[in-house]
């Protein structure tokens, strides 16, 4: 999976998503392919609006991109969800968990 | 229906605009049961109280479901007619027929939608609501037979029937309280609040309150560490486990499992519905695996069985043991059996009555309980490396073992044999692998001996023994374990009084 990445002037990097699902059929990709970027980052954000469903593997690969993130002290942070994603969030409380914000430059803000 | 005749009510079954939310949820507007019974059902109720006792149904197409539950309204003491619409410039022609004598009236609804209280008044009156300035026509009228036989001329489409009942029905408008429905999300989740709010006094809804405002079915079972905030309606069948919270205004259908720690509210669950563990479901309508979001506008397939799912029969269920594991173990134990105890030289366990426990699921009041097996645990001693390990686990485990397969209390392959109490002490996720299966015999962790005493193998082995149910992927687990039996069966049995205080100080 090749992900497209920018660097903002404050060292935050956007990651955009590739594909429309994040499943169990691509979210060991996904793994790899994000695992360099948080470890060399210290804030990550993601941008969600390509995507149109996750199932609880790509869940599950986002929780893992938000511990790497908190052990290292960096931020994770979600924005542009459709809203099916964000119905999905919400049914198992990770909007609890996700700093999720509705635009890039509020995500961006949000430091 | 072959022949027309003079009513007192015409129902519209022909009502356009189904939300495409409902649709692709596969549920239809008007059999949606809310509390108890369905909106179409209410309706009928309420224009025989309103002193109908000939009613016609107009269907748009041939629908059997509602139809066949409506039936000829012999159980509500009226009879109802079933006339279809026509296709052409005048698919409503046959109200022209049903149309009241002179001087007479009759009232007309559509099937799925309520009014509070229609008084039984005068002739052309239409039932209109105020949305936030637009007055709507609810679908509820008396209209005469001119007026009626305007509509059947005039309606030259049916999904423009409001409109030309608003232009050519030349009727006095009376306003009333926002019609109950459910021709989409946020309507169906307002009706069931609106619907569950009333005192419905005894009999209103056929179910017992078990505290104002709550209702649950028969059969249902409520954990006592559940939390329902009225108003709740909880169906027949169905199953609120643990720390769950329910309410308020939520309708639970038939048949249904909220599982432990859940919170659902403001929200419809449809009969048969799995909600998973630890789910929040707000301002949504369930169904099987899908949901709608009243919140979102949107609806979500999910794909993960854990979170939601329809549930196959009527009532939750334990997981079950295939027949040809059952089979393979009853010849194999008919084998095995004479050749263990033709081995056992030193009597240490082995017996015939039952030895151990094993967790099973309660799918009463969650959690799990003991089920008595005739096999003793032995995993901890070969993972502990203890000497003849493998040995015992042969003639304590395996062997008898297989008599519990065969009987369909355990399964060849699948989680490690554990009591409730060790299960309970689990995490969420390891606990959820003893829901979905039975406790197995063997498993790929018992495999790897010693290597396996990081609870992360273990579970990595639990885990992957759900997916080796199929016979085809357990016989080569079953011929790994035969050898590696063998290879091990070298030195004497220790006596049941040496091995018992062995296994206890490596488990300490």
């Amino acid at each position: 999976m090749k992900l497209h990445i920018t660097t903002t002037p404050r060292k935050e990097v956007i990651v955009a998503l590739p594909t429309e699902n994040l499943d169990a059929g691509n979210v060991k990709a996904f793994r790899d392919a994000i695992q360099p970027v948080l470890e060399e980052q210290n804030t990550v954000v993601i941008d969600m609006s390509g995507l149109s469903f996750v199932d609880s593997s790509g869940l599950g690969s986002l929780l893992s991109c938000l511990r790497t993130m908190h052990s290292r002290n960096g931020e994770l942070r979600l924005y542009g969800m459709s809203k099916p994603v964000k119905a999905l969030f919400e049914l198992v409380r990770m909007h609890r968990i996700f700093p999720i914000y509705n635009s890039r430059e509020e995500a961006l803000e949000a430091a | 229906m072959t022949h027309a005749a003079q009513c007192d009510a015409i129902i519209l079954a022909c009502w356009p605009d189904e939300d495409p939310l409902l649709s692709h949820l596969g549920v239809h507007s008007a059999l949606m049961p809310i509390a108890d019974r369905p909106m179409l059902q209410r309706v009928v109720e309420r224009l025989v109280a309103l002193g109908c006792s000939e009613i016609a149904m107009v269907h748009a197409d041939q629908p059997h479901s509602a139809e066949s539950l409506i039936g000829d309204g012999a159980r509500w003491g009226c009879r109802i007619r079933h006339y279809y619409a026509t296709e052409g410039e005048r698919p409503l022609h046959i109200l022209s027929l049903l149309a009241p004598a002179a001087g007479k009236s009759c009232w007309m609804a559509p099937f799925d939608t309520l009014i509070d209280t229609p008084a039984a008044g005068g002739s052309d009156l239409a039932y209109c609501w105020d949305k936030a300035g637009d007055i709507r026509w609810t679908g509820w009228a008396r209209l005469g037979g001119e007026q009626v036989r305007n509509l059947a001329d005039h309606c030259g489409n049916l999904s423009a029937l409001p409109e030309a009942f608003t232009r050519q029905c030349a009727v006095a408008v009376e306003l009333v309280e926002p019609p109950l429905g459910c021709r989409d999300v946020a309507q169906a989740l307002n009706t069931t609040a609106r619907i569950l709010s009333v005192d419905h006094g005894p009999g209103g809804i056929v179910r017992r309150a078990k505290k104002p405002g709550v209702w649950i079915g028969n059969g249902s079972r409520v954990h006592p560490s559940a939390r329902l905030i009225p108003p709740v309606f909880i169906g027949q069948n169905a199953l609120v486990n643990a720390d769950a919270q329910i309410g308020p205004n939520v309708h639970i259908g038939d048949g249904c499992i909220v599982d432990s720690k859940s919170s659902i509210e403001d929200s419809i669950v449809l009969a048969g519905t799995y909600v998973g563990r630890g789910l929040d479901v707000s301002q949504s309508l369930v169904n099987g695996h899908r949901f709608a979001s009243a919140r979102w506008g949107a609806i979500v397939e999910i794909t993960d069985p854990e979170l939601l799912r329809n549930i196959d029969g009527t009532g939750p269920q334990r997981p079950q043991v295939a027949w040809p594991h059952r089979l393979v173990a009853g010849l194999g134990f008919l084998l095995a059996w004479p050749m263990s105890r033709m081995l056992q030289t030193q009597a240490v366990t082995g017996s015939a009555f039952r030895a151990g426990h094993v967790a099973i699921p309660n799918i009463v009041g969650g959690g799990f309980h003991n089920l008595a097996v005739h096999m003793q645990a032995r995993h901890e001693a070969i993972y502990s490396a203890l000497p003849n390990a493998w040995r015992q686990h042969f003639h304590d485990c395996f062997v008898p073992g297989l008599r519990d397969v065969a009987a369909g209390r355990l399964c060849l392959v699948g989680p490690q044999p554990r009591t409730a109490d060790e299960v309970m002490e689990l995490p969420d996720y390891w606990q959820s692998l003893y829901r979905q299966t039975p406790t197995g015999l063997i498993n790929e962790s018992l495999m790897l001996g010693e290597a396996a005493s990081v609870p992360e193998m273990r579970y990595a082995g639990d885990a992957l023994g759900i997916t080796q149910q199929s016979l085809f992927r357990a016989i080569p687990l079953l011929l790994r374990y035969a050898v590696q039996v063998a290879r091990h069966y070298r030195s004497s049995l220790p006596s049941a009084t040496e091995y018992s205080p062995l296994l206890h100080r490596r488990e300490s």
